[in-house]
């Protein structure tokens, strides 16, 4: 064969074309492994940028979760300051808080080594920086996050001296945004000097959002506890914390046998005539400036409170001798006395005050009762005094208690009648009316509405009472209607308190006791005082209006003791005017209040109303009332109050007091 | 093991042995040599290597391993400065191992056992480290600082009084740092 023809493998492999070739493939190898380091490289920075996103994302979600979770700031902030020291492998982390003054406060919310950063804590304690001052004021200032980094930078800061001390080389400081208002700052120190990080300062920015929220979320819970436990108005604790203080006090003295606490009930003297005729913005000026005033003569350790309208609390503690409270009292009127000025016009106010020492035993609700009681017997002893809880008072209350306990069975019992006191036409002497007047047989007592009334009304025993009344008038009206011996049926007229009237039930009552009793209406008179138009004057005409509309008649009882004024008078739905017995015992002697009487009387029969003269007890008054042209008489000389039967043995007999009419004409 | 510790293996073998080395290392361990830093391979692959090299010299497998060490800092220069350009001596940068580095290593490596190291910090020129881990692999930390050293153009001296290969609970290396000349 010849070799010729063939390229022999030993052609190929000259020294120098092989040489030339593994060259070649040394390069590529090279330019393979290059390549693959390559690849490994920007693998690398991809995973390491992932991961770092990553942590990022982990760390928001640690603080976004902490913000959401915690119960309270310090707890919330600990967390993530903690989580953000450990994401940052930074040294320390801290939180500072804003407070009223609009200065930045160091908190005691730390992250890092507690026994390491010993010595900077200490340092930062209790400091207080403005806006523009030091690292969180410099925040405050610039509403941005601050990164120092460099000794010298560092030490030049006011806590420099211990920054050094900590050997510190870098610092971040950011806003805790509530809004756009900076509410805190956190601060972060690293003991290596580091370059700013953007990436990381906007993290910190993200962070500072959620935290703010946290901040945000706690002054809000701080703000509803405040206005849970303090009183709008005058900024003074409410009941709800007189109350847990009084408790405390209470149990100190327990506690410590040479303490007493004392507990002062203030209320005001008149400051409804001040709302009424002022209006109430003017009330509430002059609430405010009379708590001012309390807050000046108290002690330090005692604390004022307001517990509604215008009764004030003091709670006095730790007392170890009674004459501080004497003192106390006597400089609380003194301090309330001084005119109040309001709107250019001067007031004066005056204080009630009563006084309870707590016994051993005593609840702080108690005590504030017995305050009260004290308070209450101040005002009937003539106001603008002060009375100290006693045992004589609390006997009071006791047997008050008492009468309210029989009081609520009466009516089961049927201890409660009606006697009817005459009202006679002064024209003929015929009755033309009987008032129901309410007693209660107790035991062997008769008691009269002036021992019992008050307190039913304030128990609210008042409606059931009421209605009782009602019930029984009309049924002895049936039974006189029904007896074919009365010629002339009497009007029978029924006393409603303010009470009765604004009870929702008083309409229906009175419909269907009319229903029940087969009654006619224009033979109910109810009789009512001026004061039912002085407390809600449209409410109070509503309600007449519509009784008015049933057929009864209305009555103004005791007109001339209130201050209603003519206008409502004249819109008052009433077809008689009863003249208070007050003007009736001067009548015959003062001649002031005879023409005050007259101008009435002449008043009534120009609005077209019936006039009742009440309490004429003597022939003379008779006289008087007659001559002033009253149409109607009613008092003890001309008939007491008596029981239905001898009611009906006098309406059986025609004109039984003409007698009386016709030797005085 | 990570692929990351062959990968820079092999770059020291082929710069300063050569190519043709670096085959016959894996020749002589029986291994195809396919590595890349992004995997983990088994940790006796290295065992092997470093047996072969061992063999090849006539050296100790620590000595080959310090070597190792020493020659993959300048790599680690190269691939992260930044971790280096913060410091301005071998001490300090040490003194990152834990809080710095080794994180930076579990960033690209979920998962990676990394050793423990315990430092007493309280003499100014010097360093008592304290190694655990369970590749016993202390000399591979003795080269690391030698080459940190060079870096800073320090000279370190490296005493080793406690060797979990001597069968401690953990090795103890007491390391002197040389003022700067």
């Amino acid at each position: 064969m010849p070799s010729g023809d063939y390229v022999q493998p030993e052609d190929l492999t000259e020294p120098s074309e092989l040489e030339a070739r593994a060259k070649r493939l040394e390069r590529q190898l090279h330019r393979e492994r290059s390549v693959r380091q390559e690849a490994e490289a920007i693998t690398e920075r991809v995973t390491r940028e992932l991961y770092d996103k990553q942590q990022r994302l982990v760390l928001v979600a640690i603080v976004a979760k902490a913000a959401n979770e915690a119960s309270g700031i310090e707890d919330a902030i600990a967390t993530c300051l903690e989580a953000v020291r450990a994401h940052m492998s930074w040294r320390l982390g801290h939180l500072w808080l804003l407070d009223e003054a609009d200065e930045m406060v160091s908190t005691d919310v730390w992250a890092g080594d507690p026994v390491r950063d010993a010595a900077f804590r200490a340092a930062s304690r209790g400091l207080r920086f403005g806006p523009g001052i030091g690292l969180p004021g410099r925040v405050l200032a610039e509403r941005t996050a601050v990164w120092m980094s460099g000794r010298g930078e560092l030490s030049r800061l006011p806590r420099g001296i211990a920054v050094d001390a900590a050997d510190l080389r870098t610092a971040l400081c950011f806003p805790l945004f509530s809004g756009s208002d900076v509410v805190g700052v956190l601060e972060f120190f690293a003991d290596r000097e580091l370059k700013p990080d953007a990436e990381l300062v906007t993290l910190m920015m993200q962070i500072g959002t959620h935290l703010g929220r946290v901040v945000e979320r706690q002054r809000a819970a701080d703000t509803l506890l405040h206005q849970a436990t303090h009183d709008a108005l005058t900024g003074l604790p409410n009941r709800v914390l007189i109350l847990d203080l009084l408790t405390r006090s209470l149990a100190r003295q327990h506690r410590n046998m040479d303490y007493r606490t004392a507990v002062f009930f203030i209320d005001l003297d008149g400051f409804k005539e001040v709302n009424d005729t002022l209006g109430h913005a003017a009330g509430d000026r002059v609430l405010r400036q009379v708590a001012a005033r309390l807050s000046t003569v108290i002690r330090p350790q005692d604390t004022l409170g307001r517990l509604s309208g215008d009764e004030f609390v003091i709670v006095c503690e730790a007392l170890t001798e009674e004459h501080p409270v004497v003192a106390i009292a006597e400089r609380l009127g003194t301090a309330v006395r001084e005119p109040i000025e309001v709107d250019g016009e001067q007031f004066l106010v005056t204080a009630s005050v009563g006084i309870a020492l707590a016994e051993d035993s005593d609840a702080a609700v108690a005590l504030i009762e017995q305050a009260d009681a004290a308070m209450y017997r101040a005002k009937e002893l003539g106001r603008a005094r002060y009375e100290i809880f006693s045992d004589e008072l609390r006997e009071r209350i006791a047997r008050r208690l008492d009468i309210e306990r029989a009081l609520r069975g009466a009516i089961e019992r049927g201890e409660l009648r009606l006697h009817y006191q005459p009202e006679i036409d002064l024209r003929t002497g015929a009755i033309i009316g009987v008032e129901a007047l309410l007693r209660w047989q107790r035991a062997d007592a008769l008691m009269m509405p002036g021992d019992f009334i008050g307190l039913a009304e304030d128990t609210g025993l008042i409606v059931p009472i009421g209605r009782w009344v009602l019930n029984e008038a009309l049924r002895q009206l049936g039974i006189w209607t029904a007896d074919e011996a009365i010629a002339e049926k009497p009007w029978i007229s029924v006393n409603l308190s303010v009470r009765q009237l604004a009870d929702p039930e008083l309409m229906p009552n009175v419909r269907s006791a009319l229903a029940d009793h087969r009654a006619d209406p224009s033979q109910l008179l109810l009789e009512v005082t001026e004061s039912v138009i002085f407390d809600d004057a449209q409410a109070g005409l509503t309600v007449l209006t519509a009784l008015r509309s049933l057929g009864t008649e209305i009555a103004i009882d005791d007109f001339g003791t209130g201050y209603a004024s003519l206008s409502y008078l004249r819109r008052f739905p009433a077809s008689v005017v009863k003249i208070d017995r007050s003007f009736i015992v001067e009548i015959d002697k003062d001649p002031r209040t005879r023409s005050i009487v007259e101008a009435i009387v002449t008043m009534a029969r120009a609005l077209d109303l019936s006039t009742v003269a009440e309490g004429i007890e003597t022939a003379e008054q008779l006289a008087v009332v007659r001559q002033l042209g009253f149409d109607t008489g009613q008092g003890f000389y001309i008939a007491k109050p008596i029981p239905a039967t001898e009611v009906a043995r006098l309406l059986r007999a025609p004109r039984p007091f003409a007698g009386l009419v016709t030797s005085q004409s | 093991m990570k692929g990351i510790v062959f990968s820079l293996l092999e770059h020291l073998v082929v710069s300063e042995h050569g190519e043709e080395t670096w085959e016959t290392l894996l020749e002589a361990s029986g291994l195809d040599g396919v590595y890349t830093s992004l995997g983990s391979y088994p940790d006796e692959d290295l065992f092997k290597l470093v047996g072969a090299a061992s063999e090849a010299l006539d050296a100790p497998a620590d000595d080959v391993v310090r070597w190792f060490g020493r020659g993959a800092m300048p790599l680690f220069v190269e691939r992260y400065p930044q971790l280096f350009s913060e410091h301005d001596n071998a001490r300090s940068f040490v003194l990152t191992l834990n809080d710095i580095i080794h994180p930076e290593v579990r960033k690209l490596y979920p998962g990676a056992i990394v050793p423990e190291f315990g430092f007493d910090s309280s003499r100014p020129q010097a360093l008592g480290m304290d190694y655990f881990s369970p590749r016993k692999m202390c000399a591979f930390a003795e080269g690391l600082l030698l080459g940190a050293g060079v870096h800073y153009g320090e000279t370190i001296s490296i005493e080793q009084p406690k060797c979990m290969n001597r069968g401690d609970q953990r090795c103890r290396l007491e390391i002197t740092f040389s003022q700067k000349t």
